[in-house]
């Protein structure tokens, strides 16, 4: 009866509900530099739990965010707990209900996060190159110049947004034991998705910053896309001074414990496959 | 309503307070003002702009230099100054050349000896060295041709030309 009760547990959502309640207080998941030393002259460390801004080591914090990421934490630790009671008692009438609330939430915390970072990272090479110079000259927003990049962000957006909802419908899909067929083909077009986004980051990351020239300053701003390193320069011509000023990305190992909680998740949610009940309606026929 | 319905209801409306919980309680503590709730501290923007207070501009360097006797070996001629810093924030001067000027003609280029690390609104005396041939000066004035200052790993280079210390 013991080994029964061993083999009916969902290991797989046991680690990762354990995991979800350690990993909000496992620190950032990304910090991001401008300068070097302990603070840098602008840094941002920041988790979906937790946000922590400093300017020349001056620290700067919102209320309401504090608070979203405080009520996000402990949606987390929530989600956490109910996978680890759906897992250890898969067969109870409430547990793929409570299942389905935790399992996916790493995963897509995860996917969540990164989200913003690119998008930050192409308004500032790919946006601000733009509307920049006709702010600063006084020009105003030039709608021709700027529909292009705005409709390029939009369409990477959209893509990791597809790519995620396409991969859900492929674990939703293997989790119900769908043919074969119809799961190779999602897994070949999520795949198509995910690499073409990854392969236009790799572009993008390659081509130099645009030169600008904002009210008499060469400005080059240069950010990575996510993790690595870059420098910009802004150069005044008279007086002749010249900033320079590396910025640095980089993803943490609590990160890599984040996606793998979510991988675990993921099996967990396939896995649960075995102890899913007949739908209700079945039930009544 | 079934237990399941049940439960679905109940998830859905944590899920409703986890999301609008946070909003409510962060505009009711600051007076239903969004911009209050959203944007830092009134402090720890005062804090953080006199932190940049005087970095883009020359007057941060104006008078901070005060200048003592000068020295000459051989035809080495060495200005001691100190400089007191005006940032909020160390810095380190990597490279400053300096012209030296006596009774109004300039005599002589001189640059650092090493690199020097500044505490913030800390003092550090900066030698100057160049080569001159002529008698000491006496009463000797320098003015900043360009110089490299690094500070939190941000790295500026300027050159000037109205930045001028005095003797002490």
């Amino acid at each position: 009866m013991k080994s029964g009760f061993l083999r009916s547990i969902n290991w797989f959502g046991l680690i990762a509900g354990i995991l979800m309640i350690v990993l909000p207080f496992m620190g950032p998941w990304w910090i991001g530099q401008a300068g070097t030393g302990a603070t840098g002259a602008f840094r941002i460390a920041t988790s979906p739990f937790d946000l922590s801004i400093s300017l020349m080591g001056q620290p700067l914090t919102s209320a309401l965010v504090g608070l979203f990421l405080l009520f996000t934490k402990i949606a987390f630790i929530i989600a956490g707990i109910f996978l680890i009671l759906s897992s250890l008692l898969p067969t109870q009438w409430w547990s793929q209900r409570l299942f389905r609330y935790g399992v996916m939430k790493p995963f897509s915390q995860a996917v969540f996060f990164i989200l913003p970072l690119v998008i930050a990272a192409l308004v500032v090479n790919v946006l601000l190159p733009n509307i920049l110079p006709g702010l600063l000259n006084g020009a105003g927003l030039q709608i021709n110049t700027i529909i292009s990049p705005i409709a390029f962000i939009v369409v990477v957006v959209l893509s990791i947004y597809v790519a995620y909802k396409l991969f859900c419908r492929l674990l939703s899909k293997i989790s119900r034991e769908t043919e074969k067929s119809q799961i190779k083909g999602n897994i070949i077009l999520t795949s198509i998705f995910i690499a073409t986004i990854v392969a236009g980051i790799f572009v993008f990351q390659s081509i130099p910053p645009p030169a600008l020239n904002v009210g008499g300053a060469q400005v080059s701003l240069k950010v990575p896309y996510v993790v690595g390193t870059a420098t910009s320069t802004v150069q005044i011509v008279n007086p002749a001074v010249t900033f320079t000023a590396p910025a640095t990305l980089s993803l943490t190992a609590t990160f890599l414990v984040a996606v793998a909680t979510g991988v675990l998740g993921i099996i967990a949610r396939i896995y649960q496959g075995r102890f899913a009940s007949p739908a209700p309606s079945k039930k009544k026929k | 309503m079934n237990k399941d319905t049940g439960l679905k209801i109940a998830l859905m409306l944590l899920g409703i307070l986890l999301s609008v919980g946070p909003l409510i309680i962060a505009l009711g503590s600051h007076n239903w003002n969004i911009m209050a709730a959203v944007m830092p501290s009134d402090a720890e923007i005062k804090q953080s702009t006199d932190m940049v207070t005087g970095l883009f501009d020359n007057k941060g360097f104006e008078n901070a230099f005060s200048i003592g006797l000068p020295t000459i070996q051989g035809n080495t001629l060495r200005v001691t100054t100190q400089f007191t810093s005006p940032f909020n924030f160390p810095i380190t001067l990597n490279e400053l050349v300096v012209s030296v000027s006596d009774q109004g003609a300039t005599i002589a280029q001189a640059r650092n000896e090493g690199v020097v690390e500044i505490p913030a609104r800390g003092t550090a005396n900066i030698t100057f060295v160049g080569t001159y041939t002529g008698a000491l000066p006496t009463n000797p004035q320098i003015q900043i041709d360009n110089l490299t200052v690094e500070f939190y790993g941000i790295t500026v280079f300027a050159q000037m030309s109205s930045v001028q210390g005095g003797q002490q």
